[in-house]
Protein backbone atom coordinates (compact mmCIF):
# COMPACT_ATOMS: atom_id res chain seq x y z
CA UNK A 1 0.00 0.00 0.00
CA UNK A 2 2.86 2.52 1.18
CA UNK A 3 4.42 1.55 -1.66
CA UNK A 4 1.98 2.37 -4.35
CA UNK A 5 1.59 5.69 -2.86
CA UNK A 6 5.13 6.48 -3.02
CA UNK A 7 5.06 4.84 -6.72
CA UNK A 8 2.00 7.51 -7.30
CA UNK A 9 4.13 10.38 -5.99
CA UNK A 10 7.36 9.95 -7.58
CA UNK A 11 5.37 9.11 -11.03
CA UNK A 12 2.51 12.09 -10.70
CA UNK A 13 4.55 14.43 -8.12
CA UNK A 14 4.38 17.49 -10.23
CA UNK A 15 0.49 17.23 -10.66
CA UNK A 16 0.69 16.76 -6.66
CA UNK A 17 2.79 19.84 -6.67
CA UNK A 18 -0.01 21.57 -8.34
CA UNK A 19 -2.42 20.90 -7.00
CA UNK A 20 -1.09 21.72 -3.48
CA UNK A 21 0.19 25.44 -5.05
CA UNK A 22 -3.47 26.12 -5.75
CA UNK A 23 -5.00 24.92 -3.03
CA UNK A 24 -2.59 27.25 -0.77
CA UNK A 25 -3.29 29.77 -3.09
CA UNK A 26 -6.82 29.86 -2.87
CA UNK A 27 -6.07 29.48 0.92
CA UNK A 28 -4.25 33.04 1.17
CA UNK A 29 -6.15 34.60 -1.10
CA UNK A 30 -9.51 34.22 0.82
CA UNK A 31 -7.72 35.08 3.94
CA UNK A 32 -6.25 38.26 1.86
CA UNK A 33 -9.91 39.59 0.81
CA UNK A 34 -10.97 38.43 4.29
CA UNK A 35 -8.17 41.18 6.06
CA UNK A 36 -8.85 43.67 3.28
CA UNK A 37 -12.98 43.88 4.17
CA UNK A 38 -11.81 43.49 7.75
CA UNK A 39 -9.85 47.07 6.91
CA UNK A 40 -12.20 48.55 4.73
CA UNK A 41 -14.70 48.11 7.62
CA UNK A 42 -12.37 49.80 10.15
CA UNK A 43 -11.76 52.13 8.25
CA UNK A 44 -15.40 53.31 7.43
CA UNK A 45 -16.05 53.05 11.00
CA UNK A 46 -13.18 55.42 11.90
CA UNK A 47 -14.96 57.71 9.52
CA UNK A 48 -18.20 57.57 10.87
CA UNK A 49 -16.49 58.22 14.10
CA UNK A 50 -14.95 61.55 12.42
CA UNK A 51 -18.29 62.39 11.33
CA UNK A 52 -19.74 62.23 14.36
CA UNK A 53 -16.66 64.26 15.64
CA UNK A 54 -17.14 66.77 12.91
CA UNK A 55 -20.80 67.35 13.37
CA UNK A 56 -20.52 67.87 17.25
CA UNK A 57 -17.65 70.24 16.52
CA UNK A 58 -20.03 72.05 14.36
CA UNK A 59 -23.17 72.12 17.14
CA UNK A 60 -20.28 73.55 19.08
CA UNK A 61 -19.96 76.40 17.18
CA UNK A 62 -23.91 76.86 16.33
CA UNK A 63 -24.69 76.94 20.20
CA UNK A 64 -21.94 79.69 20.31
CA UNK A 65 -23.89 81.60 17.70
CA UNK A 66 -27.08 81.01 19.84
CA UNK A 67 -25.53 82.83 22.70
CA UNK A 68 -24.09 85.77 21.27
CA UNK A 69 -27.18 86.23 19.04
CA UNK A 70 -29.32 86.03 22.31
CA UNK A 71 -26.75 88.09 24.67
CA UNK A 72 -26.67 90.98 21.33
CA UNK A 73 -23.08 90.88 20.49
CA UNK A 74 -23.76 90.48 17.10
CA UNK A 75 -20.17 91.30 15.91
CA UNK A 76 -18.81 87.79 18.04
CA UNK A 77 -22.21 86.08 16.42
CA UNK A 78 -20.35 87.79 12.61
CA UNK A 79 -17.26 85.76 12.93
CA UNK A 80 -19.00 82.00 14.92
CA UNK A 81 -21.37 82.40 11.79
CA UNK A 82 -19.11 82.49 9.37
CA UNK A 83 -16.61 79.75 11.41
CA UNK A 84 -19.70 77.35 10.95
CA UNK A 85 -20.72 78.21 7.68
CA UNK A 86 -17.41 76.74 6.62
CA UNK A 87 -17.33 73.99 9.31
CA UNK A 88 -20.58 73.24 7.69
CA UNK A 89 -19.26 73.32 3.80
CA UNK A 90 -16.47 71.43 4.98
CA UNK A 91 -18.30 68.26 6.53
CA UNK A 92 -20.48 67.94 3.92
CA UNK A 93 -17.79 68.06 1.00
CA UNK A 94 -15.43 65.70 3.76
CA UNK A 95 -18.93 63.21 4.26
CA UNK A 96 -20.85 63.07 0.83
CA UNK A 97 -21.03 59.81 0.55
CA UNK A 98 -21.85 58.38 4.27
CA UNK A 99 -24.24 61.13 4.92
CA UNK A 100 -28.02 59.98 4.08
CA UNK A 101 -29.91 62.41 1.55
CA UNK A 102 -31.77 63.51 4.68
CA UNK A 103 -29.18 64.60 6.32
CA UNK A 104 -27.17 66.03 3.96
CA UNK A 105 -30.95 67.82 3.02
CA UNK A 106 -31.15 69.07 6.45
CA UNK A 107 -27.53 70.87 6.68
CA UNK A 108 -28.10 72.01 3.16
CA UNK A 109 -31.12 73.67 5.17
CA UNK A 110 -28.96 75.20 7.56
CA UNK A 111 -26.30 76.63 5.39
CA UNK A 112 -29.26 78.54 3.90
CA UNK A 113 -30.77 79.56 7.32
CA UNK A 114 -26.63 80.72 8.14
CA UNK A 115 -26.94 82.95 5.20
CA UNK A 116 -29.75 84.75 5.92
CA UNK A 117 -28.47 84.68 9.71
CA UNK A 118 -25.02 86.19 8.54
CA UNK A 119 -27.17 88.70 6.90
CA UNK A 120 -29.33 90.05 9.56
CA UNK A 121 -25.93 90.37 12.01
CA UNK A 122 -24.35 91.91 9.39
CA UNK A 123 -27.30 94.47 9.64
CA UNK A 124 -28.17 94.52 13.55
CA UNK A 125 -24.11 94.95 14.00
CA UNK A 126 -24.03 98.28 11.94
CA UNK A 127 -27.15 99.56 13.40
CA UNK A 128 -26.42 101.22 16.53
CA UNK A 129 -30.13 100.46 18.16
CA UNK A 130 -31.24 97.11 19.98
CA UNK A 131 -33.70 95.04 16.90
CA UNK A 132 -37.24 95.03 17.23
CA UNK A 133 -38.80 92.48 18.93
CA UNK A 134 -40.21 90.33 16.02
CA UNK A 135 -36.93 90.78 14.50
CA UNK A 136 -34.94 89.45 17.46
CA UNK A 137 -37.43 86.46 18.00
CA UNK A 138 -36.82 85.44 14.54
CA UNK A 139 -32.96 85.30 14.67
CA UNK A 140 -32.97 83.72 18.04
CA UNK A 141 -35.31 81.07 16.51
CA UNK A 142 -33.26 80.52 13.37
CA UNK A 143 -30.28 79.85 15.12
CA UNK A 144 -31.87 77.45 17.52
CA UNK A 145 -32.91 75.81 14.70
CA UNK A 146 -30.07 75.49 13.16
CA UNK A 147 -28.31 74.37 16.76
CA UNK A 148 -31.34 71.75 17.54
CA UNK A 149 -30.38 70.42 13.95
CA UNK A 150 -26.80 69.94 14.70
CA UNK A 151 -27.95 68.03 17.97
CA UNK A 152 -30.30 66.16 16.28
CA UNK A 153 -27.22 65.15 13.51
CA UNK A 154 -24.53 64.20 16.18
CA UNK A 155 -27.19 61.99 17.68
CA UNK A 156 -27.97 59.92 14.43
CA UNK A 157 -24.12 59.93 13.90
CA UNK A 158 -23.16 59.09 17.26
CA UNK A 159 -25.47 55.62 17.39
CA UNK A 160 -24.10 55.25 14.19
CA UNK A 161 -20.57 54.94 15.49
CA UNK A 162 -22.42 53.15 18.51
CA UNK A 163 -23.25 50.60 16.13
CA UNK A 164 -19.97 49.93 15.07
CA UNK A 165 -18.73 49.26 18.74
CA UNK A 166 -21.80 47.08 19.40
CA UNK B 1 -37.85 87.99 -20.59
CA UNK B 2 -38.78 84.88 -21.88
CA UNK B 3 -37.82 81.69 -20.31
CA UNK B 4 -39.71 78.74 -20.92
CA UNK B 5 -38.33 76.46 -18.59
CA UNK B 6 -38.00 79.36 -15.32
CA UNK B 7 -42.06 79.68 -16.27
CA UNK B 8 -42.25 75.79 -15.92
CA UNK B 9 -40.36 75.51 -13.11
CA UNK B 10 -42.01 78.46 -11.23
CA UNK B 11 -45.31 76.77 -12.01
CA UNK B 12 -44.45 73.53 -10.47
CA UNK B 13 -43.22 75.23 -7.37
CA UNK B 14 -46.31 76.91 -6.97
CA UNK B 15 -48.78 74.07 -7.29
CA UNK B 16 -46.52 72.02 -5.04
CA UNK B 17 -46.64 74.86 -2.60
CA UNK B 18 -50.35 74.62 -3.30
CA UNK B 19 -50.41 71.41 -2.30
CA UNK B 20 -48.24 71.71 0.85
CA UNK B 21 -46.10 68.86 -0.68
CA UNK B 22 -42.47 71.70 -0.07
CA UNK B 23 -42.16 72.06 3.10
CA UNK B 24 -40.73 75.37 3.65
CA UNK B 25 -39.16 77.29 6.54
CA UNK B 26 -38.76 80.39 7.90
CA UNK B 27 -35.67 82.23 8.11
CA UNK B 28 -34.48 84.73 10.37
CA UNK B 29 -34.88 87.66 8.27
CA UNK B 30 -39.19 88.01 7.70
CA UNK B 31 -40.85 87.10 4.38
CA UNK B 32 -37.60 85.07 3.28
CA UNK B 33 -38.45 81.62 3.14
CA UNK B 34 -36.25 78.46 2.19
CA UNK B 35 -37.40 74.59 1.38
CA UNK B 36 -34.64 72.05 0.38
CA UNK B 37 -35.47 69.51 -1.94
CA UNK B 38 -32.41 67.61 -2.43
CA UNK B 39 -28.93 68.40 -0.98
CA UNK B 40 -27.99 69.97 -4.13
CA UNK B 41 -30.73 71.79 -4.44
CA UNK B 42 -32.98 74.31 -2.56
CA UNK B 43 -35.64 76.76 -2.98
CA UNK B 44 -35.58 80.80 -1.84
CA UNK B 45 -38.62 82.83 -1.76
CA UNK B 46 -37.51 86.59 -1.22
CA UNK B 47 -40.31 89.43 -0.18
CA UNK B 48 -38.96 91.75 -3.21
CA UNK B 49 -37.42 91.49 -6.24
CA UNK B 50 -34.47 93.07 -5.89
CA UNK B 51 -32.22 96.32 -3.85
CA UNK B 52 -32.02 99.27 -5.19
CA UNK B 53 -28.89 101.61 -5.08
CA UNK B 54 -30.30 103.50 -1.87
CA UNK B 55 -30.92 99.89 -0.43
CA UNK B 56 -34.60 99.64 -1.02
CA UNK B 57 -36.39 96.64 -1.58
CA UNK B 58 -38.04 96.94 -4.49
CA UNK B 59 -40.71 94.94 -6.59
CA UNK B 60 -43.15 91.95 -5.92
CA UNK B 61 -41.14 88.99 -4.17
CA UNK B 62 -39.48 86.25 -6.40
CA UNK B 63 -38.39 82.96 -5.73
CA UNK B 64 -34.71 81.41 -6.82
CA UNK B 65 -33.07 78.23 -7.08
CA UNK B 66 -29.90 77.56 -5.65
CA UNK B 67 -27.42 74.36 -5.53
CA UNK B 68 -26.26 73.26 -1.95
CA UNK B 69 -24.15 75.67 -1.03
CA UNK B 70 -26.39 78.29 -1.88
CA UNK B 71 -25.14 79.68 -5.47
CA UNK B 72 -27.80 80.92 -7.13
CA UNK B 73 -29.04 78.82 -10.57
CA UNK B 74 -32.39 80.40 -11.66
CA UNK B 75 -34.32 83.69 -10.23
CA UNK B 76 -37.56 83.58 -10.87
CA UNK B 77 -39.41 86.98 -10.75
CA UNK B 78 -42.11 89.24 -12.88
CA UNK B 79 -39.29 90.29 -14.78
CA UNK B 80 -40.17 86.31 -16.99
CA UNK B 81 -42.75 86.63 -19.66
CA UNK B 82 -45.48 84.23 -17.65
CA UNK B 83 -44.58 84.90 -13.97
CA UNK B 84 -47.04 87.22 -12.53
CA UNK B 85 -46.81 89.55 -9.69
CA UNK B 86 -50.19 88.30 -8.01
CA UNK B 87 -48.57 84.57 -8.70
CA UNK B 88 -45.22 85.68 -6.65
CA UNK B 89 -47.51 87.45 -4.22
CA UNK B 90 -49.17 84.09 -3.42
CA UNK B 91 -46.08 81.86 -3.38
CA UNK B 92 -44.58 84.16 -0.77
CA UNK B 93 -47.80 83.85 1.31
CA UNK B 94 -48.17 79.85 0.88
CA UNK B 95 -44.78 79.56 2.26
CA UNK B 96 -45.09 81.74 4.87
CA UNK B 97 -48.23 80.12 5.31
CA UNK B 98 -46.33 76.50 5.44
CA UNK B 99 -43.24 77.82 7.46
CA UNK B 100 -45.13 79.11 9.91
CA UNK B 101 -47.37 76.33 10.62
CA UNK B 102 -50.33 78.74 10.33
CA UNK B 103 -53.29 76.19 9.22
CA UNK B 104 -52.94 74.44 12.41
CA UNK B 105 -52.76 77.97 14.42
CA UNK B 106 -55.60 79.22 12.58
CA UNK B 107 -57.72 76.19 13.48
CA UNK B 108 -56.57 76.29 16.94
CA UNK B 109 -57.84 79.94 17.20
CA UNK B 110 -60.85 79.14 15.90
CA UNK B 111 -61.74 76.55 17.58
CA UNK B 112 -60.85 78.35 20.92
CA UNK B 113 -63.43 81.23 19.54
CA UNK B 114 -66.17 78.81 19.09
CA UNK B 115 -65.41 77.65 22.86
CA UNK B 116 -65.90 81.31 24.16
CA UNK B 117 -69.19 82.43 25.68
CA UNK B 118 -70.72 85.55 25.18
CA UNK B 119 -74.14 87.03 26.22
CA UNK B 120 -75.75 85.73 22.73
CA UNK B 121 -74.90 82.44 23.53
CA UNK B 122 -76.72 82.81 27.27
CA UNK B 123 -80.10 80.60 27.05
CA UNK B 124 -81.86 83.20 29.00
Amino acid sequence: MLQKLVEFLRDNWGNVASVIGVGLSLFSLIFARRASVAAREAREAVLRRNLAQDIADAGTVAADVYNFVDSARYDSAITFCTQLQTKTVYLMERHKDRLGDLPAQKLTSVLAQLEVIQKVLVKLARNAGPPNTGANDRLLESCRAVRLTYTEQHALAARSVEGDEK
Amino acid sequence: MKDDKAVELFQKILAKSRDRAIKWEATAQDGIYIASLTPELQLKVWPYTAIDAEGEQTGPPSVDLRDGKGKLLVEMSYRIDGISPDELQEINYVAKRIALNLDDKMDAAIKKLDELVGDSDLPF
